[in-house]
């Protein structure tokens, strides 16, 4: 650019050479891994593959609070998910979320590099398609039918809902709900409970007052973080400790943020509050 | 007596409005099971919900507006409140300290403790500055504490170990008072009360202060104590509320502007109608923040700013027109 | 009620600006600070006042010395107008004059009595018909007249005026020196720091003339204001005609 500074500037010396060394110090170990974009392919992927066989996942599998596959991260390396990982790190699979990461995805196209779109799993009966399809394509289609195997006999061994559905409400940081085509409504559905947020047709931000004044049967939160926040501090106002005394169940975050095998586990501690609940 | 009838008018306008501000939330609830008592839906409402939000409208608007008076009193400038002078803003660093990285979680008075030590440590540079320097330098050293506050808690928060907490940014510029409880009323009670206290006790000093300050000290005022009272009362009542409530600007601006015509204009006179119409305005204002349809909730600052900015602009105008 | 200054020394910035000055005012006197601008005469009377802390030596109000009282107290006891007549907010005539009472509300607040020291206090100053004005919308010497009022209302027995007749028309000045005489005939005590000889020969019972931070000359009019005293601590001769002495030339050195 500059006629008197020919080649580089120093930034973009740095990073290149920043890039180098990534590609160095993965590639020869990595050659020809998966690359993952999104933190629910990473859920799949870090469950389905070995750890020599994974390029990198996002910094997000690494927090247990959303990642279910957090201990499995140790020996994975955690990328950004920019376009220039993509180049450097020259996976042979790339697998990517429904949304985020698009000039990521534009660069393996670009390079040829196969590229899947995981799209989310509204429902819970989505995810062994999904299990299976990640297993084929990292070359274990064995332990996806096994996973998958074991999901719908697990799913199927919940107790069937019975005449009386509970109406429960899923109230997450800062007051949300979600509504009725979400993967957490049709986890209540399969407990044998209603989802309150469909019911009221409310969406979005429920304020506290609307929760007290039409109470579910059940409140469902995550569990009480160790980090404050304005966010999470709503949940445990003493107007909604007192209204739902003995009616309430928390659900690690982790569990509905992603539809994966563990997503049961949410199942599971909702059909063991919906029985525990006075009739 | 003007000055009763002007106390009481203002009590009676506080009371209709708290009980207004119970009566109305985001909930219809018709009255009978607002009063229902126990653990009725509408008595929960009440007790937990609507109640405390009452009571810290009455309490945070009461010590802003109280503060203004004062700081306008002491300062012999009518553009100084703690809002504009950066005293609210560090208050809120203080709280974002305590509040995000634990210490709060352990020990909840650290919460207050914290808005506490950030408002005094802003006062205790405004004093320092205020001595010799003018209307100006004031003003300048408040927006400069203002930018350093709003950077630092952009900072704190993205530092915090909570996810949640970058996005709570708006909370503590602008403040708000949905969803508080009980216990932050309780946490905030004691700064606020000992605070004011001080503050009104400045009400003498303040008005010998009229005629300058070798006037005041020969007919007896410390003027040391008065500026101990004042900067240690705006530090505890300020601080304390902030720690609950974020920083709300404008209120401390523009009520004793109002009240000064009412009130008479000596200093002193005007600390306790500006606390009751403080009260009065946040209690004002709340309610408009709950009845006002809006997608997202409208924060209680957004509104005192939208009345309080004009208003400031106007009274620099006005000033800078008299000078001439 | 007596007060006295004993050897009071005071240095501003290292400079000397009061040497060993000696001074006593008591009941039924009006006395003069007279001296060129810098001699001393604001700084001795806020020494005098209390308000200034002196190097060396002491002030003893009635054989008490002023340290010893307590602020309060001392706000009873004396009564300071000073230079400047500021007023910050735009306050009415009795509203300012009412500030004088503020000593007594120390004690125990009695509004019958203030109403009463507020009434005279206008009254001795020609400013009752000004109660209701608002003090910035007065003239400079009504402004005077009611900060005048507000040192009156205090009601104590000692007065200190810094330049209280500084800018006014000879009406005004004429008006403010007949209070102070009144005043000191009552039996109060009255300092005032004045540049007008003409004035301070006529209303003053002693005059104390400061030089360069000390006493040149403390006594009545007549013996202070030689043509030599003159000359020595203003630097100018002068003519007088009956009562009046008129500054009339500069003296060379």
């Amino acid at each position: 650019m500059h006629p008197s500074c020919p080649g580089l500037s120093w930034l973009e010396a740095k990073r290149a050479a920043w890039l180098l060394s990534l590609a160095l110090a993965i590639a020869p170990a990595r050659a020809a891994g998966v690359l993952s974009l999104n933190l629910c392919s990473d859920q799949l992927l870090l469950a389905l593959a070995d750890p020599a066989e994974i390029v990198g996942v996002t910094s997000l599998a690494r927090d247990c609070r959303i990642s279910v596959q957090c201990d499995a991260t140790q020996h994975v390396p955690a990328v950004r998910g920019t376009a220039e990982e993509v180049m450097a790190l020259r996976p042979r699979l790339v697998l990517a979320g429904p949304t985020g990461a698009t000039t990521a995805q534009d660069a393996a196209r670009r390079r040829g590099i196969p590229l899947i779109k995981l799209p989310s799993t509204p429902d819970l009966g989505d995810i062994p398609a999904q299990v299976v399809q990640v297993a084929d394509s990292v070359g274990h289609p064995d332990r996806g039918a096994a996973l998958s195997a074991a999901f719908a006999a697990r799913l199927a061994a919940f107790p069937q809902p019975g005449e009386r559905r509970p109406v429960a409400a899923i109230y997450e940081p800062n007051g949300y709900s979600a509504g009725p085509d979400s993967l957490t409504s049709s986890v209540l559905a399969r407990a044998g409970l209603q989802n309150w947020a469909a019911l009221h047709r409310d969406q979005g931000r429920i304020p506290l007052e609307r929760l007290i004044a039409d109470p579910p049967d059940l409140l469902v939160t995550g569990e009480p973080g160790s980090d404050p926040s304005l966010a999470e501090a709503m949940l445990w106002h003493p107007a909604l400790l007192q209204r739902f005394a003995g009616r309430r169940v928390t659900v690690p975050q982790r569990d509905l943020i992603c539809g994966t095998p563990a997503t049961l586990d949410a199942v599971e501690a909702l059909v063991r509050a919906r029985l525990a609940l006075p009739p | 007596m003007i000055r009763r009838d002007l106390l009481a008018t203002l009590a009676i306008l506080v009371a209709a409005l708290f009980v207004a501000s119970l009566l109305a939330g985001e909930v219809a609830i018709p009255l009978r099971d607002l009063f229902g008592g126990g653990q009725t839906a509408g008595g929960l409402i009440l007790r937990e919900l609507r109640l405390p939000r009452a009571i810290l409208a009455v309490l945070v608007g009461g010590t802003l507006g109280l503060c203004g008076a004062a700081m306008q009193g002491l300062l012999r400038n009518p553009l100084a409140e703690p809002g504009v002078l950066g005293v609210s803003g560090c208050a809120a660093v203080g709280a974002v300290l305590a509040f995000y990285f634990g210490w709060a979680a352990a020990f909840p008075l650290l919460l207050p403790v914290g808005g506490i030590i950030g408002a005094l440590l802003a006062v205790a540079l405004l004093y320092a500055l205020a001595g010799g320097a003018g209307l100006l330098t004031l003003l300048l050293a408040g927006a400069a504490l203002n930018s350093l506050a709003g950077a630092l808690i952009a900072l704190l928060l993205n530092l915090a170990p909570s996810p949640y907490a970058i996005y709570e940014v708006l909370f503590w510029l602008m403040g708000s008072l949905t969803d508080r409880s009980m216990a932050q009323v309780g946490l905030a009670l004691p700064g606020i009360l000992l605070g004011g206290a001080l503050l009104l006790g400045t009400r003498r000093a303040l008005d010998a202060l009229s005629l300058g300050e070798d006037a005041a000290r020969s007919l007896g005022f410390s003027l040391g104590a008065v500026r101990l009272r004042l900067v240690l009362g705006s530090a505890l009542a300020v601080g304390a509320a902030v720690a609950v409530s974020g920083a709300i600007g404008f209120v401390g601006l523009v009520v004793p502007h109002l009240m000064r015509p009412l009130a008479g204009r000596l200093p002193g006179a005007v600390l306790l109608p500006s606390a009751l119409a403080g009260a009065a305005l946040l209690l004002a204002a709340d309610l408009a923040v709950r009845l006002i349809p809006t997608a997202t909730e409208l924060r209680l600052g957004v509104l005192t700013s939208l009345i309080g900015a004009p208003f400031f602009i106007l009274l620099v105008l006005r000033m800078r027109r008299q000078e001439l | 009620m007596k007060l006295v200054a004993e050897a009071i020394a005071l240095s501003l910035h290292g400079a000397p600006v009061l040497r060993r000055v000696d001074a006593a005012v008591q009941g039924g006197e009006l006395l003069g600070l007279i001296g060129a601008n810098g001699a001393g005469k604001s700084t001795l009377l806020r020494v005098l006042a209390g308000l200034r802390k002196a190097g060396v030596g002491r002030v003893l109000l009635d054989g008490v010395p002023l340290r010893h009282l307590a602020p309060g107290r001392l706000a009873l006891m004396r009564a300071y107008l000073p230079q400047d007549p500021v007023v910050h907010w735009s306050l009415r005539a009795a509203e300012v004059v009412a500030l004088g009472r503020l000593p007594h509300a120390h004690a125990h607040a009695d509004p019958a009595a203030d109403a009463a020291a507020i009434d005279r206090a206008l009254a001795r100053t020609g400013t009752t018909a000004l109660r209701h004005r608002r003090v910035d919308e007065l003239s400079g010497g009504e402004r005077m007249r009611v900060l005048l009022a507000r040192a009156l209302a205090v009601e104590a027995p000692v007065l200190l005026a810094d330049e209280p007749i500084a800018g006014l028309d000879p009406l005004q000045q004429l008006r403010i020196m007949q209070v102070l005489h009144g005043l000191a005939e009552e039996g109060t005590a009255v300092i005032a720091v004045l540049h007008d000889l003409t004035l301070a020969a006529r209303f003053c019972t002693r005059l104390l003339l400061l030089h360069e931070g000390k006493v040149l000359a403390d006594g009545p009019p007549d013996s202070v204001l030689t043509d030599a005293h003159l000359a020595e601590a203003y630097g100018i001769s002068v003519r007088r005609e009956g009562g009046l002495i008129v500054p009339w030339a500069a003296l060379a050195g």
